[in-house]
């Protein structure tokens, strides 16, 4: 699934020098290498050193995957182990923010232009709040957030959060950055055959990198994103119609979308979830509830459930995520029930799914609902 | 464009940042040398394309590069150049810096 594709070139991505590049390639593999090669060096660690110690001092092994953190913390090689692992995301956005900074002008005037030639829409609402959930830290450390505007009209924001999804995928997301939208889709298609919704929501759609293969498959569908950074949103409309591809944009609260009740026939996100704060998300459910018409699909694809695999070390260092990469929410979605979250939101038990829509070997989690 | 009116990112994501060492001067200092690393990685980067296109075009000699002599508007980019990566290698001394009392 590590195949390393290059990005395909768009007129808002930004062009990196050959060192800026240099630097990329480098923070992407130094992260492959801490997230692939170091593991089995923690496992041996823990397996060897650490868990012996823990057994003979209190005569048993740790169960849990706090317990298993809490001993691992205070061995030096996790420290170092997690320690670089931040710095890898910081030096990814690191090496991408000059880049993108030198060109932002260029990017800026590009995306005015692309927007102007009317190819699907953009709606913006100078009046938008952004949910206080997403203000308290910048999300896995992308400096400025979803919402920064670096200058009047700004779609900059976008071009760096494209760059830094790419990379952050280790070269498993495809030359568009589309691969989790291209899982959605098919999923959906093999799922549901007889779908063929007249018009589709995609909800926190970002710079809409995962809602296009959504056109592709669903051809005669009206398809409405909406997220609440006005950057992002501004990157996606020029980008979408750099690659030819109606999709309306608009900027919005998820949970207070303000389409009528019953528009849609289908309602998606992709990767969305696990930024939204935990007790939030029946009030998403909810609103996705409110503008689907009955026998409207609800389906979302997200982070794989790592959290309640039954080996303690590996959650473990999934969960590092949340303490160190400013992912707040991070694997609190997958520990909440969201089948009962669902059917609180409207949706019959019977048509709740919660599943697994794989990538290769690489398992993201699927969930949904049909709307009776 | 001056440098005024030049469009700033963030440099610094919001949020604390995590102590993983028991010093947080062991923190610091792993950073420096990732930040190290990934630069040497560029330049190793750099002179592999150099010499790529060296052995393809008819090729610099090691006496060229002993003979060359940068103008005065080169060196001053390589001045230039020189601050630019130490604001890279140190960039953990700006993160601290932009979080302090945040």
């Amino acid at each position: 699934m590590y195949e390393s594709v290059p990005q395909r070139p768009l007129p808002v991505l930004a062009k990196p020098s050959h060192d800026e590049r240099a630097r990329q390639l480098f923070a992407k593999d130094f992260r492959k290498y801490i997230m692939l090669d170091v593991p089995p060096l923690t496992r041996r660690v823990y397996e060897q050193e650490v868990k012996p110690a823990v057994i003979a001092a209190r005569g048993a092994a740790p169960t849990t995957h706090t317990e298993v953190r809490d001993v691992m913390w205070e061995h030096g090689y996790l420290r170092a182990a997690q320690g670089l692992q931040r710095i890898s995301q910081e030096l990814m956005w690191g090496s991408i923010v000059p880049s993108v900074e030198r060109q932002a002008a260029e990017i800026n005037a590009r995306a005015v232009e692309l927007s102007a030639r009317g190819v699907g829409s953009l709606d913006l609402d100078p009046k938008a709040e952004v949910p206080e959930y997403l203000t308290r830290v910048d999300i896995h450390c992308m400096p400025g957030n979803y919402h920064t505007e670096n200058a009047p009209n700004d779609a900059s924001q976008g071009a760096l959060f494209d760059r830094g999804s790419f990379l952050y995928a280790l070269g498993s997301a495809g030359d568009l950055n589309d691969a989790t939208g291209v899982v959605l889709a098919n999923k959906l298609k093999s799922q549901f055959p007889a779908l063929a919704p007249r018009r589709i929501l995609d909800l926190g759609c970002t710079v809409g990198n995962n809602t296009l293969p959504l056109c592709d498959v669903y051809p005669d569908a009206e398809i409405h994103a909406v997220d609440i950074g006005a950057p992002m949103l501004r990157y996606a409309h020029a980008r979408a119609t750099a690659l030819g591809k109606v999709v309306h944009w608009h900027q919005r609260d998820v949970r207070h979308t303000r389409f009528p009740d019953g528009h849609f026939d289908l309602v998606t996100s992709e990767i969305l979830f696990h930024e939204v704060e935990p007790d939030q998300i029946g009030a998403v459910f909810k609103e996705a509830w409110r503008v689907l018409a009955p026998g409207g699909v609800m389906a979302h694809i997200d982070i794989p459930n790592f959290f309640q695999y039954p080996d303690p070390l590996f959650v473990s260092l999934v969960d590092a995520d949340n303490f160190h990469n400013n992912e707040p929410f991070w694997g609190e979605m997958h520990r909440r029930d969201l089948v009962q979250l669902m059917v609180d939101a409207g949706f019959p038990r019977e048509t709740c799914f919660r599943g697994v829509a794989p990538m290769g070997t690489f398992p993201w989690s699927w969930f949904g609902a049909v709307k009776s | 464009m001056n440098n005024a009116d030049r469009i700033r990112l963030t440099r610094t994501a919001r949020g604390e940042r995590p102590q993983f060492s028991r010093e947080p001067e062991v923190d610091r200092v792993m950073a420096i040398a990732m930040a190290i690393a990934s630069e040497v990685a560029a330049l190793r980067e750099r002179l592999d394309t150099f010499e790529t296109l060296a052995a393809r075009n008819g090729g610099v000699s090691a006496a060229d590069i002993e003979a060359f002599e940068p103008s005065a508007e080169h060196e001053k980019q390589r001045e230039q150049w020189r601050h630019d990566f130490l604001d890279r290698v140190l960039y953990i001394m700006r993160s601290e810096s932009d979080l302090a009392g945040v």
